[in-house]
């Protein structure tokens, strides 16, 4: 903005002169460096003012403070609006919640997911708390109302969603470890699954209206052999559905079991149904773990089982998809398999082995191996019996770590 | 300082008061010194040669200067130290670069001087020797031209205020009086007779003080003239 000054020069200095002014005012102006003016002239400059500091103080003053309290509301409105969540933890026990977290990890709201979860944190005044002292707070009320103890464990199943584009190196693991803590602190006894997914898997699950675990239950069990129905999936919580996915495990294999002969089913199927879920769990998940409990619970057995046995077998069973290959090898050159694999048992253990694998992983196998493998299983079972002492000795030697197990699942099958 | 009185020193001076020339000289400084930061389109302190011989000029200018020759004193001092520097800048090979400017000048001065042109370098000169006259008297209050920008009020309302405050001040003679003894505003006191707000009197004070100089010198017609601008300003 450029001032017109009309005045007198009254005195000229070095790098100034001072005007009296038209109407009787004093200025300072900067002068020309090449056209200095004598005292007593009467001259016109053009001086650059800034509008704010010399313009006219009426006009400015207001829009200064207009300014100052548009940039103050602003920031207000910006200071309270609520935080951004860079995090997401979906949690599923039977309660499922979804706790969203800032950048530092610090609660900025807990969502129940079903009525459960909302009678389990009625009360709960989380806002901007650690997660670890969040999470202390929700076991010691699972504990209070029966979700958690001691003797039961129940299984937790917890999401990592991460909203926003960050890094995430060990949080996850650190959750898994708060609740561990914290689980351990309460005396109760759970199993601990840790997922990790980004904020598109958590969007596909909003989409069908599942709680994240759900999500996943429900995209395990639709790999599975049969269809199912979203909706039937919805109104369910984890337990629920897990005990179905078991249902429909335990169903697939009867219904191929009792195709077959009635070969000792029970324990079989129990494996069937855990063999499964570990399969899919792993497929689908970046870390699972379980805690070891202290005290053996009734989950705990059946997986040992399993793994002693699935030891025992190791040597013909390679990974399920080549299953059916060794299988059919097996049919077609009986007597050759074994010899690779351990020379120095007899024939008859040799076969027992072998031919057990397909008893237990019928559920997974496809109808055609079962017509060849159907005489088999009856057989086993003697076998089995007779040579328990043997096949000991050859757990042993063969897996070190599985001594006992071996010893149990043997007995079980008696 | 009245014609009269610039003829009556100069005559005193050519007459070999040299207390007086001295006196002369250090009033007409600043005068001398713009002078010549014009001829030199440039400005020039007391330390450059120009300077020197501007005020070599000034001092002949004073044994010269006629009254009868129908030029103001302060003109025709311009008109000398102006010739003096050319002459300078013609020894110094400047001139060349310098000529152009001058060269108008010297036809403005010579060639086309018109009445209305005379009258207009009369005028300046007036002012200037007003100017100087005004600069002198607030010397004496410590008060620089430079200052009284920072104390001008910059309202309309508040400058017809601080005018009225000085038209109410001259008319109390006593007051005056003290002002110009005690070199100081006398504030306590003019409050007692006026009522008016000492924040307003503190705040301008050196511009009243400037104001109060121009009212009391009626003969500066020139500088009125502003003032008189200002009143007319505001009743419009």
């Amino acid at each position: 903005m450029k001032q017109k000054i009309k005045g007198v020069v009254m005195e000229v200095q070095e790098h100034q002169i001072v005007l009296m002014c038209d109407d009787g005012t004093f200025c300072n102006v900067p002068h020309d460096q090449h056209d200095i003016p004598a005292i007593g002239e009467y001259v016109t400059y053009r001086v650059k003012k800034s509008p704010l500091l010399l313009g006219n103080r009426k006009q400015v003053l207001p829009l200064v403070a207009l300014a100052a309290i548009l940039l103050f509301a602003i920031m207000s409105v910006s200071l309270f609006q609520p935080q951004q969540p860079a995090y997401l933890l979906a949690v599923d026990i039977n309660p499922s919640m979804e706790i969203s977290l800032d950048e530092d990890l610090h609660v900025i709201d807990i969502t129940g997911l079903n009525e459960d979860a909302n009678l389990v944190m009625k009360g709960l005044d989380v806002k901007g708390k650690d997660i670890e002292k969040v999470i202390n707070e929700i076991v010691v009320r699972l504990k209070n109302d029966k979700y958690l103890s001691a003797d039961t464990p129940a299984i937790i199943t917890a999401t990592w969603i991460e909203l926003q584009d960050h890094s995430i190196s060990n949080d996850s693991r650190s959750v898994e470890e708060i609740f561990n803590h914290s689980l351990g602190e309460n005396h109760v006894e759970a199993e601990m699954e840790v997922y990790v997914e980004n904020e598109h898997y958590y969007k596909k699950a909003k989409e069908v209206d599942l709680s994240v675990n759900s999500y996943r239950m429900y995209q395990e069990m639709s790999n599975g052999e049969e269809e199912v129905d979203i909706k039937d999936v919805q109104n369910k919580s984890l337990k629920e559905l897990r005990q179905i996915a078991e249902k429909e495990a335990e169903k697939a294999s009867e219904s191929k079991n009792s195709e077959r002969a009635k070969s000792s089913p029970s324990p079989d199927k129990e494996e069937a149904s855990k063999n499964k879920k570990e399969e899919t769990e792993n497929s689908s998940s970046k870390h699972n773990s379980s805690i070891s409990v202290p005290k053996k619970g009734q989950t705990k057995q059946p997986k040992k089982e399993k793994n002693g046995e699935g030891n025992k077998q190791n040597d013909e069973q390679a990974p399920s998809k080549e299953e059916k290959h060794n299988s059919d090898k097996e049919r077609n050159n009986e007597k050759s398999a074994p010899k690779k694999s351990n020379p120095p048992s007899n024939d008859q253990n040799k076969e027992k082995k072998m031919e057990k694998p397909p008893s237990n992983e019928k559920p997974e196998k496809k109808p055609d191996n079962q017509e060849q493998s159907d005489p088999k299983p009856p057989m086993n079972a003697e076998e089995k019996a007779a040579d328990k002492g043997k096949q000991e000795e050859k757990s042993t030697e063969k897996v070190p770590k599985d001594q006992g197990k071996g010893n149990d699942s043997n007995k079980r099958e008696d | 300082m009245k014609q009269e009185d610039i003829e009556h020193i100069i005559n005193e001076i050519q007459a070999g008061n040299e207390l007086q020339r001295e006196q002369l000289i250090q009033y007409y400084q600043p005068y001398i010194l713009s002078v010549v930061g014009k001829v030199c389109n440039k400005f020039k302190t007391w330390n450059d040669d120009e300077a020197s011989i501007a005020l070599i000029a000034f001092n002949r200018a004073i044994d010269t200067y006629d009254p009868q020759k129908g030029r103001t004193f302060l003109n025709y001092v311009y008109l000398i130290i102006h010739r003096e520097l050319i002459d300078f800048f013609r020894k110094e090979n400047h001139y060349q670069s310098l000529m152009k400017k001058g060269d108008k000048l010297l036809e403005a001065n010579h060639v086309k001087k018109s009445v209305k042109q005379y009258h207009q370098e009369q005028r300046i000169s007036n002012m200037a020797a007003e100017i100087i006259d005004l600069n002198d008297q607030l010397s004496q209050f410590y008060i620089r031209f430079e200052e009284l920008e920072a104390h001008s009020p910059k309202q309309k309302r508040t400058r017809k205020k601080v005018l009225d405050i000085a038209e109410e001040f001259i008319q109390r003679e006593t007051l005056v009086e003290q002002l110009f003894s005690r070199k100081q505003f006398p504030v306590k006191e003019f409050l007692t007779v006026a009522n008016y707000r000492v924040k307003t009197i503190e705040k301008y004070r050196k511009y009243i003080i400037a104001i109060i100089i121009i009212l009391l010198h009626p003969e500066w017609e020139n500088l009125h003239a502003f003032l008189r601008n200002k009143v007319r300003g505001e009743k419009k």
